[in-house]
């Protein structure tokens, strides 16, 4: 069966927004000031996937980006993810976006439980999600992720928006330092 | 020059209130379950590096009432016996539990302090003694313990009110318990 794998950039202190400040070390563009053990390692998540879950407001930006980013940089190992996620089947869960009109782009209605189960019924390879907030905390909320993936940015922020909701334990898979600053933490959240 | 080392638990949503359960909140002993041999070693060592232990008041009256009278484990001995610093501008002195109160101009006392040679100043908890510490950019080390739970309520380290920052990360290490310490700089 396929898993669900969330993947968040976090600060320190745990926000995985915030607008006012500049904390990220990678805006995703042509530049990628990670060091390459761990570009390697996001290319090598990215080779498992064959599905990219994604929320309304978020798909077409998403999928516009990348897109344009395969053929400006796809040439280069590090942005090889780029042509998976083109390639990957992109299943956008919204109750109101009208309609999108990308390749192998696909919208579901929900409930978004058990569009998550009839995308982990099919072959292949995993599902990643990247957010948007709101989503990543239903789907967290939902207990249907197999795998959370955090990537912990050397900076605290204070304020922001955060995808944890209630309280509850984690299990850690491990937890692994990068030269460029990241700590790339690895947790099974368990079922509700 | 000493080093400001702050070493603090948190969960993964960087909640950092009532670690050790001393009835501040209702899901309080939330770190108690992870906090083995592995770390109370680890915290015995750094006390022992340190010739103070600085905290604010709210941790400082429950660490010496929850603490002070237990003479079990080599942590807990130097805990006990370690001089403190207790930053408030409330508390009346003399302080029990071999500590001196900073009344005002922390950042000036440390700063003080700072310039001297010695062992390390030991720092836990106390969002806002760290909000101001941060403020004067003399916190030369955070330790962040993070528990692999969420709170989901509860105060935070670092404090909305307190300055972004820039950390250098100098270190990891996964404990057995799940718990991963997480070591920086201030980026300068």
């Amino acid at each position: 069966m396929k898993r669900l794998i969330l993947q968040m950039q976090m600060t320190v202190d745990g926000f995985v927004s915030n607008e006012e400040h500049d904390w990220t070390l990678w805006d995703w563009g042509p530049h990628c000031p990670w060091d390459d053990t761990l570009k390697r390692r996001f290319n090598d998540t990215m080779a498992g996937i064959d599905t990219v879950l994604l929320s309304g407001p978020m798909a077409g930006a998403y999928i516009q980006h990348w897109t344009r980013m395969a053929e400006q940089r796809g040439d280069d190992p590090d942005y090889a993810f780029t042509h998976r996620i083109v390639a990957a089947h992109k299943r956008v869960v919204s109750r109101s976006l009208p309609s999108i009109d990308f390749p192998r782009t696909s919208i579901g209605r929900g409930p978004l439980v058990d569009e998550v189960a009839e995308l982990k019924g099919q072959l292949g390879g995993d599902i990643i999600c990247f957010g948007g907030v709101s989503f990543a905390a239903a789907l967290l909320e939902a207990g249907v992720i197999e795998e959370l993936q955090l990537y912990v940015n050397p900076s605290v922020v204070g304020a922001g928006r955060s995808i944890f909701r209630h309280a509850r334990r984690l299990e850690l898979i491990d937890a692994t330092a990068y030269d460029c600053g990241i700590v790339v933490q690895r947790y099974y959240p368990g079922a509700v | 020059m000493r080093k400001l080392s702050v070493s603090t638990l948190v969960s993964l949503d960087g909640v950092f209130q009532d670690p050790g359960g001393f009835g501040e909140t209702a899901q309080g002993g939330w770190a108690n379950p992870y906090f083995g041999n592995e770390a109370a070693q680890d915290s015995y060592e750094h006390l022992m590096a340190s010739d103070y232990f600085l905290c604010g008041r709210v941790t400082y009256e429950l660490l010496s009432k929850r603490w002070g009278g237990i003479k079990e484990g080599l942590y807990m001995e130097r805990m006990n016996s370690i001089p403190k610093l207790v930053a408030s501008r409330t508390l009346k002195e003399p302080l029990g539990w071999n500590a001196t109160l900073i009344k005002s101009d922390l950042a000036e006392e440390i700063a003080k302090l700072k310039r001297e040679s010695g062992g390390q100043i030991e720092m836990y908890g106390s969002a806002t003694t760290m909000r101001t510490l941060m403020e004067h950019d003399l916190i030369d080390e955070y330790r962040i313990w993070i528990h692999p739970l969420i709170l989901g309520s509860g105060k935070r380290l670092f404090l909305e009110t307190g300055p972004a920052a820039k950390l250098q990360l100098t270190g990891t290490t996964t404990r057995s318990s799940g718990v991963v310490v997480m070591t920086y700089t201030p980026a300068r």
